[in-house]
Order: structure tokens, then C-alpha cells, then sequence
């Protein structure tokens, strides 16, 4: 009797917990007002990462790009559309073939009181180009500049020491950003970098590692004040967390929402999902050094084997577009003739059987595990690969042993991922540091039209010639089918309904001026 | 009592010394720090990379750095974040706070739930009753603790909105994480508390208090519980140390500001001076712990006699 | 107030079983239901080809997170598809072969050599107690996940790292109980008495002192194979885990965690797996420890 009894009860029991939280998780919310109301007109952001420096020279990341650009100015701005337009300097011009000057905007102070001027700049880029942007990343992006010099209170002239075809683009870049003499010499770099002080629309009030950022609307800003009066940056490390969060009513913009929780967010009626295309593009690199890889019928055989098109219409939900060559169509370069190679699995069997690699050879793909919808999409590809007639192992790789290890020392498998955004929206920020022969991430590769490619596009100022080599370029690499472009990645952000105004940007650089809360 | 306690303390530095090396040796060959600088930027040129190792003093020797290390150390000075530019002491001591209030929440929550349980399923033995709480006890065990968090974040704070999802702003904040730790500590603890106490309850010594007629309570407390914590300190001796494991999960998915985050991202980032001051600061702490652990063994139970 | 360690029972540490009585049916429901659990887990593990309807690596995109049969009439995937479209049923039943092997061969290797280093420790004291809880505590206060980061990024990814990880991470645990049970049972005076007979240090270590800590050391071992199934799934969701096609439960659930709100069955089943193995284990560790623990002959 007791057994019987109990019997059932265990029965109950086990599955009881997955029934009462499943049930929960899916019922309606039963909260009644939204914690969002209360907070009035002040936004909460919640973004994977915090950067833990917020010193311009200091850092590559895009978690600091996201905060930056509303606490910084540069002298040139780059906004949401890309398109470059003053933004410190109002005006600018060669002067000479290796002198560029800028004139200031006057009237403009920093958050301290410091005014901004000719000295801010020179101040500026003498520290990136001197000892203290030694010690950071931003430094080596322009090492094509030798000195700041000067002018008038509100001219300063760049005089540079090599061709940079993209020095204003970088002008717009983390490392250019004006910061404040008299602050910085007084309280030094390392109080900046944890209590920053800039030009831009929104200043600093307080910080906690690891848990929040709080900025204040600056409304003395040159460019009118924003509409929001106070803005909270929170670091939320978990993808689904930061989606809990927008759920729960308590973040209002929520960066970095994974696919797979795509439909979470459309289907919430106060949260709207916003996609954006990013200058980062996803690609399978073959290493020819491993066997049967350096074989070009094997990688083009790859290449019509795997139906990247149905990847991206499943697994990334359409949150993607097909690419042929290892750039985004934003980036200066791309040949929007060349057609994405085409998915056709009879063909892929025989380039196999030509190159004589036999059914059932095992291949390796490597990739980065931080990477989920890659790590997804490698999975179909272990399927689709089987079809014709290659057992493929997946191995994922700790991200940073990936990029300081695997990848330069050539331990990868046949294939690898590899993900990557120029920023400059240059093909030569990419194609220079991958292709040409022995630089870090390219320890086996090389070709000699692609060194002269290279070397034409790198040897001058001129767009039209620089195109024309890009293009060569371009159709160079598809032949030789050496990697085997995937997609540009969508990014999606969350957005509750009370934000206005806010435009998903590509490079992450949230700018907050013009967004307002109902 | 001194002489044991100075010869625990030479073992403590003798631990200290190697694990150091061993941590600061093997960290090394997981990954370049200047590369993991350039996330975000697309590829570094070698320049780039030789110029960053040079500012952090990674492209010295092994043996000139981890001597450097240990120099500072003996200080107090546990070096600079690569990825803070902060001193690490500063570092740990912002984020101690925040962990250790985590781990007394949970392991509150644990304690709270097992004592009561296991204590009743020892005294019930075999009874329906006892059955049920080691099935239910199991349920913790059942799941993975980054799920377990995401869901009690769903039910909880999205669906019925009682509780913040994440963050550390209040005492409410403390709520889900601890449960969620607790949960899967109290799993264990049950367990044990019932089994030690069983192991107890069975001894003669016991069975002669039963019968000289005290009442079943006063048996329970006085003779079973004494004697059944012995194991149960050692387990929760042994937690403290791998509870910081644990909580790297949590603080990850909790969005919780202590040192798990901090351990995880200074080993993702290849922060060595943050990586070999978390480990000095963990191994501290468990030698001390068990040293507390071992020296409450005499005084549980008087019999036993540790150390040399 | 009596002591604790006094008098402890006779010399003859395992019983007679004609003096056991007979099994309450509580205990006997516990062998049964955890035989019967651990026994489909091992059944899925040996059999998978055989029993599983298709296979767990083929996937269809176009049919990615179709529901279980029941709550799609028509569909050919029992209890659904993951987010690739593979059916998760077959994955479950071979999945079991990952985290049998990452359960079972880590708590074995640990809880040996760690049940070894305690019981020599306590029993004998002074130096080789030192070195051992030293070495514990080297080990203890080395953080798991640096560890692991470590031993997979110098010998690369695969299974057998993950199974070394779990198991040099563990031993410890086994070491510092087992020594705390022999602290208490060397000077009980039956142990002395047999060493005052003659009786060899390791006949009194395997007949006498072993015995006592089977008790603490079987709860820590069964309860750490299911711990060590959920520890791959905590690596996977790290980003230490292994080639993601091959079926794990834990690394199903890992990657299941986006889709909690979407696809329920996606990391329902895998965990019921779990759940049920989880106590399959210690329901037998329950009876286990019931059988041989000598303290608890009544």
C-alpha cells in the first residue's frame, strides 16, 4: 500500500519543479505596472561588457564605443549613418601634401569647466602618440601622423609622416577622441580612466566596476542639450539575462540580443526588436598547409557543399546577408559583381572525387566558442558536409587561445572561423593583416598577385586607383576560394516602446543625444 | 597549540610559493594578454603586439617576472591590472565585499533548508516521508546552475516581477542568487546531515541515552547533531574553497559584481597580475578555513588529535 | 555526557548478512527504482544505435525546434527537434554514452586515489599528513575554471581533458572526508586493540577504518557523478566544452539556455535525463551505504 503510494507521489514529483518554473516562465506577467514608468526620464542600457577603462587611448572595445561617443567628442564624427561630418573641427583641408588643418569650434567647454582649444588637441595627440598610448591599443592607428602643431587658438595643423587614405575616418575613431589637459595633468591617467572627462553630451557622475555606469545629460552641450536627463549603463555578461532584463520592464535598450532570442523580444508587446547591419563579417578560412586543404578543388568543393543561404534563413532567422568576398557591402572595396559562391552539392562530390579525397576523410573546423550562432551554423554544416561524404569534427577554441595561439601558430584544423569588422570600412584594414604573407593572423598564406594588389592599393592616395585594386584583389582571393565568405552579421538590439528616437548603429556607438522616453 | 599552528602557517606559505608559480607558469601558456587587448579592433600588427607586451613587461623572462611578482607580493603589492590599469589589491577588495555576501546568503539558504530536512528524513528513516525529501533533495542537483538561475530569473522576476533579474543594488537583488546557490549547496547538505546523522543515531552510546529515558529531541540535539557536524563542517570547509568555482557561474549569469566575474574575465582577458592575485587571495583563504576546520575537529569531538 | 568514539562495535567491521534483518520497504524501493534508473541509462548508453530512431547528428534545418509529437500531431520527432533540427530524442540516447563516461570515469579515478590519500593521512598522521593536506589545499584553492582553462588550452579540447579536469579537481574532496572519518576511527579502542594483536596496517586500514568512511565517501560519490554531468554542461557554457555535435546531456542543456522561453522541450528533456540518472545514482548510493556502512546495523 505505502509502496504504491509513494511510487505515484515520486512519479508526481520528479517532473513537478520543470512543470511549476516552465509554467511560470510561460504565463503572462502578473506584475502591474511597469518598473520602466518609474523611472521617468532617465534610461537604463544593458550591455554585455564593461570595458573597466574609459580612457580613449586605452581601449579597442566596442563596449567603450557604446559609452564614448556620448561622453567624448572627436573632431570629426561619424554617426549612425557613417557618414563623416565635423564635430570639434568644424572645417578641414589639406594645406600641403602632408599637412592637414582643422579649425575649431569655439565656445566649447569640457565637463570640468576646461575650455576647448587648439591646446585640448595638441595635448591629445601628443599623449596617444607619446609614452602613455605606448602602453595602449590605439596607438598604432595613427602612427601615420608625426606631430600636432599649433596654429592659432583655434587652428591646429596634422602633419603627417606617411599617406593615410583614412586619417579622417580615424579622426572619428576611440583614440582621437579630444580629451582635457589641465584635468589629466592634475589628477593623472589612471583617476581619468575611472572618473573620464570630455566634451560630449553627457558627463560622467559615477562608476561601479563590473556593475553600472551613470552619466548626467550635459545641457550645456555645444550641439543643443539631450532629452533624457540621466543615463545608467549596466553590465550584464548573460545574453538571456540582459533580454530578462528588458522583459522585466527594469533596462530600456538592451545591446547584443542573441538570435535565438529574437522571437522573445518581438513578442513581448512593449519591447521592439531592432536589427542593424554590422561591418562585421563572418568567414571560413582554410589553412593550405593541412592536407587535403591546400588542394583548391577541396575548397571550392567546401564552398558548394554548404547552403550557407538556408543557414541564414533558419539559424539566423534572416538576421544576416550573404557576402562573397571578406567585407560588408559598407566597406570601400567590395565588388558587389561577384556573386556568393553558389550551394550545389553534385558538384562539391565531384571536385572531391577529382581531387581524390576520399569518402568518409575526416576534416576539422575550428572556431571561437564565444561565438553561439556560428557555433550553431557549424553544427548543420557537420550534417550537410556528411552528405557529401566528409566527416567533419567541430573544435571550439577559448577564445583568446584561439586568437593569441591557435590561430598565429597554425594549429587550427583544415578550416576555421574567423569574424571580423574593419572599422575604417576599408578593405585594407582587413585584406592587408590577412593576406599579406606573415603577418600575425596569417602565418601560412601567400600569394604573389595578391602581395601586388596589396601593394598598388597601399601605395597611394588615390580612391579611384585604390578601388581598382581592391577589385583586382577582390577577384583574386574568389578564385583562389582561400576562405570561404559566410555572412555579414546582423546585430539586434532590444528596445522597450517608451524610448524615441533611437537608432540601432552598426558600430555599436549608441549616441543617445537625440533619444527621448515617454 | 603554537608549535602546530607555526608549522601550519610554514605548510601555508610552502602552498603559497607553489601555487604561485604554478598559477603564474601555467597562465602563460594559455594566451598573449596584448592580443586579447585588441578584441574588437580586428587584427593587431606585430608592432602593435611587440609594443603592448613591452608595456606590461610580458616579453621579459619567466623567472624576471614571477620574480617581480613575488618581490611585490611579500609587500602586499599584488602588481596592476593589464586590463584595469588599477592596483589588484584595490581590484579584490572592491569585489570581496560582493562575493562574500553571496556565499553567507546561500550558504544561509542552504543551511536553512537542510538542517530541518535531513534531521527529519534521519528521524523518519525509510519512511515515505524520509524518501521524499532525498528525491526532492536531488531536484537541486538535477540542473545545472547557470539554468537553474535563468529560470528562477524567468519565473521570478519577468513573469511575477517580485524580484530584480540581476545587478547588486539592495537586499532584494540578493534574493535570487542566494536562493539559487543555496538550492544547489542545500542539495548536498541533506544528504549528508541526514547520513552523518543516521551513522550517529545508530551508536550505543546513543541507543544508552534513548534508554535511560531522555526525551527523543534532547536525544537527537544532544548526542546525534554534536557529532554529526564534524562531517558536516568539513563539507561546508571544503564548499568555501569551491564555492568561488561555483559563483563564476552565477555572478556570470546574476550579473553580480564579485570576484567570480572578476576571476573569469581576468582569466579571459589573460590578466595575470589580477589571475595570480585572486588565486593567492582563494588559497589564503582555504588554508585558513582548514585550518579552522582541523583545529574545530578537537573541539567537536575531544578524542581526535590533529597535526604533528 | 558520553564520548563519542566509545565503544565502537566488534572487531568484525562487515556483519554476517544472516544477522541483517529484513530491508524495510522503503530501502527496498530505493535499490529497486535506482537499479531500474541507472539501468536505462547504461541500457541507452550500450544500445543507442539500437535503440534510437534516427540519427542524432543528421540534421534538417527546415525542421528546427518542431515541438514534441503530441503537441504536433503528425510529427515524426517524439519529444521534438533542436535548434538545428536534429531530434532529440536520438540525442538523448546517445548522449548518454558522453555523460555516463564523464560521471562515472571522473568520480572513479578521484574518489581512489582520494579515499587513498585520506585514509593514509589520517591513519598515520604527522608527515604524510602534512604533505597530503597541503597538496589538498594546493589543489582546493586552485580555481576549478582556471584549471580547466589551462589543461584545455595546453592539450587542446576533447573529452578525456574534461574527464582529467573533473577528476584532479576532485580528489581533494575525497581526501580531507576520508581523513576526517579516520581522525575519528584510529583511536577507537577496537583499532587499537587490533594493533596491540598484531593486526598489519593495511588489513586494519581495509578491514576496519575503510568500512567507516564508506558511508561519507558513497554520498560524495554519487553525488558528485551527477554533479560532473552538470560540471560539462557548466564548461560548455563557459565556452571549454567539446565538438558540439556529439550528443552530451550537459551540453545540450548548455546550448538549450536561449530557447528556454521558445522551444521548453529543447532543455526539458535533456534535464529529465539528468534528473532521473542524478537520482538513479543516488538512490543506489542510498542502498549502498545502508548495506555497508557498519554503523548502521541496527
Amino acid at each position: 500500500m505505502r509502496c504504491g503510494h509513494a511510487r505515484t507521489v515520486r512519479r508526481l514529483l520528479a517532473p513537478a519543479l520543470v512543470v511549476v518554473l516552465g509554467g511560470l516562465a510561460a504565463s503572462v506577467p502578473v506584475g502591474a505596472q511597469s518598473p520602466a514608468q518609474s523611472r521617468g526620464r532617465s534610461l537604463v542600457i544593458v550591455q554585455a561588457q564593461d570595458p573597466q577603462r574609459w580612457d580613449p587611448i586605452a581601449t579597442f572595445l566596442l563596449s567603450w564605443g557604446m559609452v564614448g561617443c556620448n561622453l567624448f567628442d572627436g573632431l570629426v564624427d561619424r554617426g549612425p549613418d557613417l557618414v563623416l561630418r565635423p564635430g570639434l573641427a568644424t572645417g578641414w583641408s589639406w594645406i600641403s601634401k602632408n599637412t592637414l588643418r582643422f579649425t575649431l569650434r569655439r565656445g566649447v567647454t569640457f565637463h570640468d569647466g576646461e575650455p576647448f582649444d587648439a591646446q585640448a588637441v595638441k595635448f591629445t595627440f601628443d599623449r596617444l602618440l607619446g609614452p602613455e598610448g605606448a602602453k595602449g591599443p590605439q596607438q598604432g592607428n595613427y602612427t601615420s601622423i608625426d606631430h600636432v602643431q599649433v596654429v592659432d587658438r583655434y587652428t591646429v595643423d596634422f602633419v603627417m609622416k606617411t599617406q593615410d587614405p583614412v586619417i579622417i575616418t580615424k579622426l572619428a575613431g576611440y583614440g582621437a577622441m579630444i580629451v582635457p589637459p589641465k584635468y589629466i595633468q592634475e589628477r593623472g591617467s589612471e583617476y581619468f580612466s575611472s572618473h573620464p572627462v570630455g566634451t560630449g553630451p553627457f558627463r560622467f557622475v559615477e562608476y561601479r566596476k563590473d556593475d553600472h555606469l551613470t552619466l548626467a545629460a550635459n545641457t550645456r552641450y555645444w550641439n543643443g542639450a539631450p532629452r533624457v536627463s540621466a543615463v545608467t549603463y549596466r553590465f550584464v555578461p548573460e545574453a538571456a539575462t540582459r533580454v530578462a532584463e528588458l522583459q522585466a520592464g527594469r533596462a530600456d535598450i538592451a545591446q547584443g540580443v542573441p538570435v535565438s532570442q529574437a522571437g522573445v523580444v518581438k513578442g513581448d508587446p512593449s519591447l521592439v526588436l531592432m536589427p542593424v547591419g554590422s561591418p562585421t563579417v563572418i568567414e571560413i578560412r582554410f589553412d593550405p598547409s593541412k592536407p587535403p586543404a591546400g588542394d583548391i578543388r577541396f575548397r571550392k568543393a567546401i564552398t558548394a557543399a554548404i547552403d550557407v543561404q538556408t543557414i541564414i534563413q533558419t539559424i539566423l532567422q534572416g538576421y544576416g546577408h550573404r557576402v562573397s568576398t571578406f567585407q560588408s557591402p559598407l566597406s570601400f572595396g567590395n565588388d558587389p559583381a561577384l556573386a556568393p559562391y553558389p550551394f550545389d552539392p553534385q558538384r562539391a562530390k565531384q571536385l572531391l572525387a577529382e581531387a581524390g579525397v576520399k569518402p568518409g576523410t575526416d576534416v576539422t573546423l575550428s572556431f571561437p566558442s564565444n561565438n553561439a550562432d556560428f557555433r550553431e551554423a557549424a553544427q548543420a554544416m557537420v550534417s550537410e558536409l556528411a552528405s557529401v561524404g566528409l566527416k567533419l569534427s567541430l573544435q571550439p577554441i577559448e577564445q583568446v587561445t584561439y586568437f593569441s595561439d591557435t590561430i598565429p601558430h597554425a594549429k587550427t584544423g583544415q578550416m576555421y572561423e574567423f569574424g571580423w569588422g574593419g572599422w575604417t570600412l576599408d578593405f585594407d584594414n582587413t585584406a592587408y593583416l590577412l593576406y599579406h604573407k606573415g603577418e600575425y593572423w596569417n602565418p601560412v598564406f601567400s600569394d604573389a598577385d595578391v602581395e601586388k594588389y596589396l601593394e598598388q592599393e597601399r601605395s597611394t592616395n588615390d580612391q579611384k586607383a585604390r578601388l581598382q585594386a581592391f577589385r583586382a584583389l577582390d577577384r583574386r582571393l574568389y578564385d583562389l576560394a582561400i576562405d570561404f565568405p559566410l555572412w555579414q552579421q546582423v546585430n539586434l538590439w532590444g528596445v522597450n516602446k517608451r524610448v524615441r528616437g533611437f537608432v540601432a548603429p552598426p558600430d555599436d556607438r549608441v549616441r543617445l543625444l537625440s533619444v527621448s522616453v515617454q | 597549540m603554537v608549535r602546530y599552528i607555526a608549522a601550519r602557517t610554514a605548510g601555508a606559505a610552502i602552498v603559497l610559493a607553489a601555487i604561485t608559480l604554478f598559477v603564474a607558469f601555467a597562465i602563460r601558456l594559455t594566451g598573449d594578454p596584448a592580443v586579447a587587448l585588441f578584441e574588437g579592433a580586428g587584427a593587431p600588427s606585430r608592432q602593435d603586439i611587440e609594443r603592448i607586451q613591452h608595456a606590461f613587461g610580458t616579453d621579459r623572462p619567466f623567472v624576471v617576472q614571477y620574480a617581480a611578482f613575488l618581490a611585490h607580493g611579500v609587500r602586499g603589492d599584488l602588481g596592476t591590472s593589464f586590463r584595469s590599469g588599477q592596483p589588484v589589491t584595490a581590484m579584490i577588495a572592491d569585489r570581496a565585499g560582493a562575493t562574500l555576501l553571496l556565499a553567507v546568503g546561500g550558504m544561509a539558504v542552504a543551511l536553512a533548508i537542510a538542517f530541518p530536512l535531513g534531521v527529519y528524513a534521519a528521524t523518519h528513516r525509510d519512511a515515505l516521508t524520509d524518501f521524499l525529501i532525498r528525491v526532492a533533495s536531488l531536484l537541486g542537483l538535477s540542473f545545472p546552475n547557470f539554468w537553474l538561475g535563468i529560470m528562477l530569473i524567468l519565473a521570478l522576476a519577468v513573469r511575477l516581477r517580485w524580484l530584480p533579474p540581476s545587478g547588486d543594488a539592495g537586499p532584494a537583488s540578493l534574493v535570487l542568487p542566494s536562493t539559487t546557490l543555496g538550492i544547489i549547496l542545500a542539495s548536498t547538505l541533506v544528504r549528508l546531515v541526514r547520513a552523518t546523522l543516521l551513522d550517529t543515531l545508530g551508536q550505543p552510546y546513543v541507543r544508552t541515552a534513548r534508554a535511560k529515558g531522555l526525551r527523543e529531541l534532547r536525544v537527537v540535539v544532544r548526542h546525534g547533531l554534536r557529532n554529526a557536524l564534524l562531517p558536516v563542517v568539513t563539507f561546508i570547509g571544503l564548499q568555501f574553497g569551491g564555492l568561488l568555482g561555483g559563483v563564476v557561474v552565477l555572478e556570470n549569469v546574476f550579473a553580480w559584481p564579485g570576484l567570480g566575474q572578476l576571476a573569469l574575465q581576468a582569466v579571459s582577458y589573460r590578466d595575470y597580475p589580477v589571475v595570480q592575485g585572486v588565486v593567492v587571495v582563494l588559497a589564503v583563504g582555504v588554508v585558513l578555513v582548514n585550518l579552522l576546520v582541523d583545529l574545530s575537529y578537537g573541539l567537536l569531538n575531544p578524542r581526535v588529535r590533529v597535526g604533528p | 555526557m558520553t564520548r563519542a568514539a566509545e565503544a565502537r562495535p566488534a572487531l568484525s567491521a562487515l556483519p554476517a548478512p544472516g544477522r541483517r534483518r529484513t530491508a524495510p520497504p522503503g530501502l527496498r524501493l530505493t535499490l529497486a527504482l535506482g537499479l531500474v534508473l541507472v539501468g536505462a541509462s547504461f541500457a541507452a548508453a550500450v544500445a543507442a544505435p539500437l535503440l534510437a530512431p534516427r540519427d542524432p547528428e543528421a540534421a534538417d534545418l527546415r525542421a528546427r525546434l518542431t515541438p514534441p509529437a503530441w503537441a504536433r500531431p503528425g510529427s515524426p520527432y517524439l519529444v521534438g527537434t533542436d535548434a538545428i533540427g536534429r531530434d532529440i530524442l536520438s540525442r538523448i540516447i546517445y548522449g548518454a554514452r558522453v555523460s555516463l563516461e564523464v560521471g562515472l570515469v571522473s568520480v572513479a579515478v578521484s574518489g581512489v586515489s582520494g579515499t587513498a590519500l585520506g585514509l593514509v593521512a589520517g591513519y598515520y598522521g604527522g608527515w604524510w599528513d602534512e604533505v597530503a593536506m597541503r597538496l589538498a589545499d594546493l589543489q582546493l584553492s586552485f580555481p576549478f575554471i582556471l584549471f580547466a582553462i589551462v589543461v584545455i588550452a595546453v592539450l587542446g579540447p576533447g573529452l578525456s581533458r574534461i574527464i582529467l579536469v573533473l577528476a584532479v579537481t576532485q580528489w581533494a574532496s575525497y581526501a580531507r572526508l576520508v581523513r576526517s572519518e579516520t581522525l575519528v576511527v584510529r583511536e577507537a579502542d577496537y583499532i587499537q586493540a587490533a594493533r596491540a594483536l598484531g593486526v598489519s596496517d593495511g588489513r586494519i586500514l581495509w578491514r576496519h577504518v575503510l568500512p567507516n568512511a564508506v558511508s561519507a565517501v558513497s554520498v560524495l560519490a554519487t553525488l558528485s557523478v551527477a554533479n560532473n554531468i552538470l560540471l560539462e554542461a557548466a564548461l560548455t557554457f563557459l565556452g571549454l566544452g567539446v565538438d558540439p555535435s556529439v550528443p552530451s546531456w550537459g551540453g545540450m542543456l548548455a546550448d538549450s539556455r536561449n530557447y528556454i522561453q521558445t522551444a521548453w522541450w529543447d532543455s526539458t528533456f535533456p534535464g529529465l535525463a539528468i534528473m532521473l540518472t542524478v537520482m538513479g545514482f543516488n538512490l543506489v548510493g542510498d542502498w549502498l551505504r545502508d548495506r555497508f556502512s557498519p554503523r548502521l546495523q541496527g
